[in-house]
């Protein structure tokens, strides 16, 4: 089963396709993966609006299916920290072609999102697995730079979103 | 239950009670017998049920996927093992060339910090 990236992991609900995507990965015994960095972006998207309710129930929600065991989440281990920080050598900055007009966030936050991707595309491609994620052009790219630095062990491989999933 | 894998079959039986030895069809698999657990009964009769077939048959189909499976999460180890490998890498470094400086490298691992 694939790592959701966070564009795709953020559609989690309840009540949403994507829920049931991953219950019944779950259920198969071959649960749908989060890399760590993306239970960070959750954990800090949904806590810094905590004030409101609807947030912190959210978020409440979310680390009781972390809890629960219904997705699993990858560690960023010494060997996924080292391949990170040398995929930022060759793109320090997020690719500027693709980049939403609208993308209201200002440049220091789009970095750390670029630096969580590097992460995730680190973490899936030393666990030999794939990567599903509603942004394909950042996860080309890493692709891209992971197959450059290693060339003999194969490349990383990008799936779309799920149909049910955001951006798909 | 224990299962008699590739039971001989009739014809084979009645070729060696005929003492036609040289007849006898030989089959290269390997014969056993097991002791299946209940949980795994049920399924086996569930499948040799829903498909069909033998007992038999029905055990060596979910000992297939089985050992398909356990095939394919070997492979998928050796690839985490490989690039794991890949990235830690095996060289030391080279204890006579130059460091940068104390403050070098500060400045170059701190560079996102205020």
């Amino acid at each position: 089963m694939a790592v959701w990236d966070t564009s795709v992991a953020s559609g989690l609900r309840p009540e949403g396709a994507l829920f049931d995507l991953a219950h019944a990965a779950a259920l198969a015994g071959e649960p749908i993966r989060l890399a760590a960095p993306t239970v960070a972006e959750i954990s800090y998207g949904l806590g810094r609006r905590s004030d409101e309710e609807r947030f912190e129930n959210a978020l409440r929600w979310f680390a009781e299916i972390l809890r629960a065991g219904l997705v699993e989440v990858i560690p960023v281990t010494r060997e996924a920290a080292l391949l990170s920080g040398r995929l930022r050598v060759l793109h320090p900055a997020p690719p500027a072609a693709g980049r939403r007009r609208s993308d209201p966030r200002p440049k220091p936050e789009r970095r750390v999102a670029w630096v969580a991707d590097i992460q995730i595309a680190a973490c899936a491609w030393l666990n030999g697995q794939a990567v599903c994620t509603a942004d394909q052009g950042h996860f080309a790219l890493l692709g891209e730079a992971i197959a450059e630095l290693f060339p003999a062990h194969g490349r990383l491989e990008v799936l779309p979103a799920p149909p049910s999933g955001p951006g798909a | 239950m224990a299962i008699q894998t590739n039971k001989r079959s009739k014809a084979a039986k009645t070729a060696r009670s005929a003492g036609s030895k040289k007849t006898r069809k030989r089959s290269a698999d390997r014969r056993t017998t097991l002791r299946v657990p209940g949980a795994l009964d049920a399924e086996v009769s569930r499948v040799s049920e829903e498909l069909g077939i033998s007992g038999n048959e029905a055990l060596v189909r979910l000992a297939a996927r089985g050992a398909e499976s356990a095939r394919r999460e070997r492979a998928l180890r050796e690839v985490i093992e490989r690039r794991h490998a890949a990235v830690l890498g095996s060289a030391s470094h080279d204890a006579v060339a130059p460091f940068p400086s104390a403050s070098e490298m500060r400045e170059a691992i701190l560079v996102d910090r205020d």
